[in-house]
């Protein structure tokens, strides 16, 4: 077309890539284009397979292309062709974006949010390729969008609602992954302390277990190495978690993580906060003056009772009680606050007379930390509580930790759950997407197999002359055609049939506990109604058609892809009828059995 | 202070003067008055708690006997107080076994032994 596009295809693109690329994504025969150019080339269609059919077992060429769609199959495979081409000879360029791929495909296999192999794709060409190579090769935006927002490191924000969002999200999480994948090759600079963390908010989104987050960051390194050495790389060390959080232990050890956390809590604890028990006023007094003295901040009770009151309000580090007070005892205390969130983690330390050393043992079950015989001996009151200090500081880090993790958990939790809408809706026009309708088409096909009385139908459409409108009235007006072909079919579906869009000018019906006979009626109900809608609005007055093909589910059909064919065929055979009517599968006769 | 016994000699004194001092150093130059302020209150406290083992002795209220011993033991022993810290210890651990036996001599020993500390430490209240 243009000559930098021809410039940049020359200069990246050969073989089968070169002929993917001359394919137009939005054309007719696009699948059947890509279908053909990937057959052509063994190790092309191989590659294609190993990352369009995870999980989905021995998958023909043809049902994945299906399944993808022609624009997310043609990118793939573009970013896969350049990456095979130039492993070869700068394996280091792919090690990255192969790392990230994986990881993405993973991370949203785990969600269940939108597709895995769109986020492998997306993920591949985000650092595999620049900006303008993206618009060239016309990837679909948002695989686009999402990979230039990754390049450019901006984040996605609440307010961008389209269908990009997800992907990037994916990206974002999968990053920590990607990252601990390649640390082990290149270890210095690595933050693993940092890693370490990442991987445990991961953990948390994804809800696995560590045995099972371990054995996905595994299978995700073997299946990157793997890939990396049948391009001819060199194979990548592939770490294990444990290795990563042994190296984090390494880092524990010094001040990084009191570093990463958040101020204030991050700072070492300077003076404690101490909260002094005894009911003999004189003692109560000295105890306070002597840890005033160390710098410590010091709070009163003079029972068990009060204790634990002053305790609940004031929040301190540590809790120092004589043992023997009236009402409520030193132990007793100790076990009141051992039962309360906050009393858990407080450092305690028990005064014991001397004669009582022997009742110890009581004080240890009780849940007291250390004791101190009385009268004290300042200087080992004070050592003692320095002992408890490196307890509390341990347990003051753990605590802020696992506070960063849970708020960076409850912040990602929120938007995969919003995600996982926009994740499900065409962005266009509201209708869900073709990844629901796939889903939703694969639930009916399971639970209408062999020996089911339920029927199963499905209504394909495609938007007569849409490319015409598109290119006479502009992409706006394009736009809102969609939007109005989509609310017209919105509002004339009924119970049981379930509209989305497929893409382009595609929209698909699903019919549950319907027959093609029904199914038909319902295509009729849909054709006439859109030929009857005035679309009005751009300057643009004027209605549309479109070409209705429907099919049933058969017992010899192997799978939905064979449904989704079989009403693939009843359009074609639509539009090559005169468009703008309804035809079924049983109507071409053989024709839809060969499918 | 006083400058009179020599140290060591703890359960012969009424007051440890170490302690004194140990008292008078934690107090420092930003608590001066720590020393007069803890004798004050163990001077203020004590009584009742003298007043509390003798009652506790002529009743037979042995629970009152051995709190007030443990209460005074650790008060006293805060002050120098040694030989008033080690008689109520002693009471203390012959009331927890519900024992009655040397009650009878002890606790007036613990009378004498507060009226010693605390003209000692009235002298060092100034």
């Amino acid at each position: 077309m243009t000559n930098p596009e021809n410039n940049l295809q020359a200069n990246r693109l050969e073989g089968c890539a070169l002929r993917v690329a001359s394919i137009d994504p939005g054309g007719a025969s696009a699948r059947d284009q890509l279908a053909a150019a990937l057959s052509a080339d063994a190790g092309a269609s191989a590659r294609f397979l190993r990352v369009a059919t995870v999980g989905a077992g021995a998958a023909s060429l043809e049902s994945a292309l299906l399944s993808l769609g022609a624009p997310v199959a043609r990118a793939l495979t573009l970013g896969l062709e350049l990456c095979a081409h130039e492993a070869r000879t700068e394996p280091a360029r792919w090690t990255r974006p192969l790392a990230l791929a994986f990881a993405a495909r993973a991370v949203a296999g785990q969600i269940g949010v939108g597709d895995s192999c769109e986020a492998f794709t997306a993920a591949l060409l985000s650092t595999g390729t620049r900006a303008e190579e993206l618009a060239a090769w016309r990837v679909p935006p948002r695989l686009a969008v999402a990979a230039s927002r990754h390049q450019s490191g901006v984040l996605a924000g609440d307010a961008d609602q389209d269908d990009s969002v997800w992907i990037s999200r994916i990206l974002g999480h999968a990053t920590i992954l990607a990252d601990a994948l390649q640390a082990e090759s290149n270890p210095t600079g690595v933050d693993w302390g940092r890693l370490s963390r990442g991987l445990e908010a991961l953990r948390e989104i994804l809800h696995l277990d560590r045995s099972a987050f371990a054995a996905l960051l595994q299978s995700v390194g073997h299946s990157w190495a793997d890939f990396l050495e049948e391009l001819g790389a060199p194979r990548p060390a592939v770490p294990t978690l444990e290795c990563v959080q042994v190296r984090a232990g390494d880092v524990l050890a010094d001040d990084a993580l009191a570093r990463a956390l958040e101020p204030g809590s991050s700072a070492p604890l300077r003076g404690l906060r101490i909260l002094a028990v005894d009911d003999e006023p004189v003692s109560l007094r000295l105890l306070e003056r002597v840890l005033r003295l160390a710098g410590h901040e010091v709070v009163t009770a003079t029972n068990g009772s009060d204790a634990l009151r002053v305790a609940l309000e004031t929040h301190p580090h540590a809790v120092i009680a004589d043992w023997l007070m009236p009402e409520l005892d030193g132990i007793d205390l100790c076990r009141a606050l051992r039962r309360s969130e906050l009393g858990r983690s407080v450092f305690f330390l028990l005064l014991t007379g001397r004669g009582e050393e022997d009742r110890v043992v009581e004080a240890f079950d009780a849940g007291v930390d250390d004791y101190v015989t009385k009268p004290f001996n300042p200087k080992i009151l004070l050592a003692r509580l320095k002992g408890g200090r490196r307890v509390i500081e341990l347990q003051e880090r753990v605590e802020a930790n696992r506070r960063v993790v849970m708020k960076q958990v409850a912040e990602m939790g929120l938007l995969t759950r919003k995600l996982r809408n926009a994740a499900h809706t065409d962005a266009l026009t509201d209708l869900p997407n073709r990844r629901y309708a796939m889903a939703r088409l694969e639930s009916e096909w399971e639970a209408t197999g062999p020996g089911s009385r339920r029927p199963l139908a499905v209504i394909l459409i495609d938007i007569d002359h849409f490319k015409r409108v598109n290119d006479s009235h502009g992409h706006d007006v394009g736009d809102l055609v969609l939007k109005e072909v989509a609310t017209v079919l919105r509002a004339n579906t009924r119970h049981g049939e379930e509209a989305a869009r497929l893409g382009g000018e595609e929209f698909f019906v699903v019919c549950s506990n319907a027959n093609e006979d029904q199914a038909r009626i319902a295509g009729e109900r849909l054709r006439a109604a859109v030929e009857r809608h005035v679309i009005k609005g751009l300057g643009f007055e004027g209605g549309v058609t479109i070409s209705v093909g429907v099919a049933q589910r058969r017992p010899e059909m192997a799978n939905q892809d064979a449904l989704i064919k079989s009403a693939d065929h009843a359009v074609y055979a639509a539009k090559a009828a005169g468009r703008n009517r309804v035809i079924a599968g049983s109507d071409l006769g053989t024709v839809a059995r060969s499918a | 202070m006083n400058g009179s016994k020599p140290a060591g000699d703890q359960a012969a004194d009424p007051i440890d003067m170490q302690v004194i001092e140990g008292l008078r150093e934690l107090g420092g130059q930003d608590d001066p008055g720590l020393l007069v302020e803890v004798i004050g209150m163990f001077l203020a406290d004590a009584p009742a708690r003298i007043r509390d083992l003798e009652l506790g002795l002529a009743s037979g209220d042995i629970e009152l006997l051995e709190r007030a011993a443990h209460s005074l033991k650790s008060a006293s022993a805060n002050v120098g107080a040694s030989k008033l810290s080690s008689i109520c210890r002693q009471i203390e651990e012959i009331a927890r076994a519900k024992g009655s036996e040397r009650l009878a001599e002890l606790v007036p020993e613990s009378g004498q032994a507060w009226d010693e500390a605390a003209s000692v430490l009235r002298s060092i209240q100034g």
